[in-house]
């Protein structure tokens, strides 16, 4: 029942950031907003998937390669919209600081795998390497900006959406039961929280003219 | 005991009579109609096979390793064409259409072969549903692929995750149509639905540039 509640509200939320993504790419003709979009949206679906299977069959999809496609895929929207969003200068350097994200998500990869495949661990670790060094490194390069179009609150969203991931995967290698004493299930509603944050953080990138959508031909 | 290649022929038949007779633009879709088919007769081969390699069986792999196999397959001859003839953008839309269309003309024909063809209203909304399903997936990653990135290297990855979008659009599709009642209902309407919404979208983004 706890899973089915934790579920549906992560369902809510990014159904939420997906139509309100939708609606301002539309209208906006912004690449971030459609960007936004897919990666909540494809979240949504890995979730809604899950959860039809949980519920026709009572138990997790075995093999799993299509919820775990798009969650992975999620993750690679939202590094492309990271990326879309930063436009790095011609010959800006990158921070040594920035090493360290891969040699962190690498650690957290080996230990996960003591308890899940390895293939699909070292893929998390590669993807969530790649959005903590995109957003770290838009960090330093905005350090101190203040026009209105900034992707500064983009790249903190991002971070703070990294760091609820890995606190509830270490949950669910520490804690058991199905019920709300598992803090687990709260870190899963927090999580479920971003979504509606990304929102306001990626309207601050739409305001940018380098993000229109030049040419919509079908 | 169907033997499925042996309607493959027979389907096939006529349209690679089509083929000779016909000439560029329709030559082309016929072509694609016909290689649509062709490449659903091989997911069904590769599907059955994964399912034996994973010791599933062929319900559990129409819901797990099907959709992959799928989406996968069914983008082959857009990518052969994409690659090998690098033809105008605005060719590749109606490719994408013509081999979704085999995919699912021939995946219905299994259907029917396996079900039988007594229910009318049911083979309605699944002639409808499981078009709308093929033809939504392959536009979303068309689409993606065209229009959303302009850096090469971001298209490829933009396209893979559009993959991934669709393939996960399809098994939550045979997820639900496996089911009896309301909820293999549910399934059939929602690509309908999608398809209709995904058209409404275009026209008000076109109006909206007319305007602009």
């Amino acid at each position: 029942m706890t899973e089915f509640i934790t579920n549906g509200f992560q369902l809510f939320t990014t159904v939420i950031c997906t139509t309100l993504s939708i609606i301002r790419g539309a209208r906006l003709k912004s690449r971030a907003y459609v960007l936004l979009a897919l990666f909540s949206g494809i979240f949504f679906l890995g979730d809604t998937y899950w959860l039809l299977f949980y519920l026709f069959y009572s138990e997790t999809p075995n093999p799993s390669f299509i919820s775990d496609l798009s969650w992975h895929s999620s993750y690679l929207f939202l590094i492309l919209l990271l990326i879309n969003a930063k436009g790095r200068p011609k010959g800006a350097k990158h921070s040594p600081l920035l090493f360290l994200a891969p040699v962190f998500t690498l650690a957290m990869g080996i230990y996960f795998m003591q308890y899940g495949e390895y293939l699909s661990n070292l893929v998390i670790a590669l993807l969530m390497a790649l959005l903590i060094w995109h957003s770290l490194d838009g960090l330093f390069l905005t350090r101190g900006e203040k026009r209105a179009d900034t992707p500064r609150p983009l790249y903190i969203m991002t971070l703070v959406f990294c760091f609820i991931e890995y606190t509830l995967w270490v949950a669910s290698c520490i804690w058991d039961g199905e019920t709300f004493a598992n803090p687990y299930y709260w870190i899963d509603l927090l999580l479920s929280c971003t979504f509606l944050f990304f929102i306001p953080a990626v309207g601050k990138v739409a305001l940018s003219a380098s993000d229109r959508i030049s040419e919509v031909s079908l | 005991m169907t033997y499925i290649e042996n309607v493959y022929i027979c389907l096939a038949a006529p349209l690679l009579i089509a083929l000779i007779a016909t000439k560029q633009r329709d030559r082309r879709m016929v072509g694609f109609l016909l290689s649509g088919m062709t490449v659903c007769l091989l997911s069904s081969y590769i599907s059955t096979f994964l399912a034996r390699v994973n010791g599933i069986s062929m319900l559990m792999a129409s819901l797990t390793v099907s959709p992959i196999v799928e989406e996968i397959t069914k983008l082959l001859p857009v990518f052969f064409y994409l690659v090998v003839f690098e033809p105008d953008h605005k060719r590749i839309p109606g490719s994408v259409v013509f081999t979704a269309v085999g995919f699912a003309t021939f995946e219905n024909v299994c259907f029917m072969t396996q079900n039988g063809t007594e229910q009318l209203f049911r083979l309605l909304i699944r002639g409808f549903g499981t078009g709308a399903m093929h033809v939504v997936c392959a536009s979303l990653v068309s689409l993606g692929m065209l229009h959303l990135l302009d850096n090469l290297w971001l298209r490829v990855a933009g396209t893979f995750g559009l993959i991934a979008v669709a393939i996960t659009y399809h098994g939550i599709y045979n997820l639900l149509v496996s089911q009896v009642g309301p909820a293999a209902y549910v399934g059939y309407v929602i690509p309908i639905i999608t398809a209709a919404a995904y058209i409404v979208l275009l026209r008000l983004v076109k109006d909206d540039l007319k305007t602009a």
